[in-house]
């Protein structure tokens, strides 16, 4: 049995009868659903690095930062399942993406001047979230334990207060003293932030 | 997921609802960075996968490839045998009229035909075997028999012979088997002991028609050698019928064959089975 799955053909989206039920999958962040339309989308991300002029091995990143850039236009509601294959969505972000990417190599031997209309929204949006992320990060292993982990299991790796308890993963043992203790850990995280803001004057 | 919203302060003010904003924008960052990490891991394991099974894949095919190469080069490096009844190319050498008309079954070799094909007439009539007994009814029959069978050649298959035979090996190719009979008799003086004049003195006594005598200069030759030895299998099998010992040559041919690389299995074939009738 092993070896008729190792023989069989790797098609990540066999699981996927249709466009909705892989939009559905998308918005659950499954894997499985990343992961098809990722494979749909490979080939255009490697044809985009090459027509760009990018390195070849450039097209894995362009491939994860579009995906990035997908996700939460799905999250945020932006983008909306009409019928169309959601790989289609995400080639031409990886388009964009990988245009960016051009523009990004170009500036560091051009002047910026030249390139006040190069801006693109759904990108930078992206780029904003991962600066906003990596702050987070440092928050957080600024926090130290337990905070950094109470936080971490709900808003990082979607776990549910009665898994957290059940499976004993914090010293919390029921689920109002965890969400009260995250509460906490959530204010003190805001705080942080306040404070790193006053500080950068942003 | 939680709002930012209750982990603010009753009285929160403009900035710290920006700062809890970006803290949950963070958060989802973080989540879609993981999510991203994650599924690109997927993906090279995917793609090692993948590649895994093309090199599987292509290995199959080129074992399968070489496995035919292995049975064509195979068939290829069988022995190649000088058909028994390949046509000697002097002008004089004149076929039965019953062959003339049949000019491709003459130019391919018996022993390298393919088994859907029939397997031709033997391109010569056999000698008159000596007589040993004086029904001449029998002595037709034999005859009869042995013209169907009679899948005999020139030169002779794996030999090779030199400066010395030059003349007897013209005169056999010319059919002159007389000229070559006292030919190799005057050599036999010279060379007693002699496989190469053992084996063409045998088959030219056989195409005399002389078996009991072509035998004696056949058996010494017996699995001396290889490259000789399935053409005199089947030149002993022809000198026995010559002489007569049918059950002697019955068995030899029925051992032939069972042989399937024997270059003489289908003449063998055909010879057990008259036999056998």
């Amino acid at each position: 049995m092993r070896m008729i799955e190792w023989l069989a053909p790797s098609n990540p989206c066999r699981q996927f009868d249709g466009n909705e039920r892989l939009f559905e999958a998308l918005k659950r962040l499954d894997n499985a659903a990343i992961l098809c339309v990722q494979t749909k989308a490979m080939p255009s991300a490697r044809k985009f690095v090459q027509q760009y002029g990018l390195p070849p091995e450039s097209a894995d990143e362009v491939l994860n930062q579009s995906t990035f850039v997908f996700l939460q236009k799905i999250e945020d509601g932006s983008y909306q399942f009409q019928g169309h294959a959601p790989s289609t969505y995400l080639v031409e972000i990886v388009r964009r993406v990988a245009l960016t990417m051009t523009r990004t190599q170009r500036k560091t031997h051009e002047t910026l001047e030249n390139h006040h209309d190069l801006h693109d929204p759904d990108v930078e949006a992206a780029q904003r979230q991962r600066e906003s992320a990596e702050l987070v990060r440092q928050f957080l292993a600024q926090m130290g334990e337990p905070c950094e982990t109470v936080i971490r299991l709900h808003h990082l790796d979607g776990y549910s207060d009665e898994e957290v308890v059940r499976q004993g993963w914090t010293r919390y043992t029921t689920t109002d003293s965890l969400k009260i203790k995250r509460s906490d850990c959530m204010k003190k995280l805001v705080q942080i932030a306040q404070q790193w803001r006053s500080l950068n004057n942003t | 997921m939680e709002e930012s919203q209750q982990y603010l302060n009753d009285n929160a003010d403009d900035d710290e609802r920006r700062a809890a904003a970006q803290v949950m924008e963070g958060l989802a960052g973080l989540r879609l960075e993981a999510k991203v990490r994650a599924v690109a891991a997927e993906r090279a394991a995917l793609q090692r996968r993948i590649r895994r099974q093309r090199f599987f894949v292509a290995l199959v095919a080129l074992v399968l490839l070489a496995g035919v190469a292995y049975f064509i080069l195979k068939d290829k490096k069988t022995p190649v045998v000088v058909p028994p009844t390949v046509p000697q190319q002097q002008e004089q050498n004149t076929p039965p009229p019953a062959h003339k008309t049949d000019e491709k079954r003459t130019i391919e070799p018996i022993a390298q035909l393919r088994p859907s094909e029939r397997l031709p007439n033997p391109r010569y009539a056999a000698p008159e075997p000596t007589m040993i007994r004086g029904d001449e009814t029998e002595n037709k029959a034999r005859k009869a028999l042995l013209n169907q069978v009679w899948y005999t050649g020139y030169p002779l298959t794996g030999l090779k012979t030199g400066k010395t035979f030059n003349k007897a090996d013209e005169n056999l190719k010319k059919r002159d088997f007389n000229a070559a009979y006292l030919e190799l008799e005057r050599l036999e003086g010279q060379l007693a002991g002699n496989d190469t004049l053992f084996y063409l003195k045998g088959y030219c006594l056989m195409e005399m028609g002389e078996g009991s005598e072509a035998l004696t200069y056949f058996d010494p030759l017996q699995g001396r050698h290889a490259s000789w030895e399935p053409q005199l299998q089947w030149y002993r099998g022809l000198a026995l019928l010559l002489t007569d010992e049918r059950e002697k040559a019955l068995t030899l041919f029925k051992q032939l064959e069972t042989q399937p690389k024997h270059p003489y299995r289908r003449q063998a074939e055909k010879a057990a089975g008259l036999l056998s009738k």
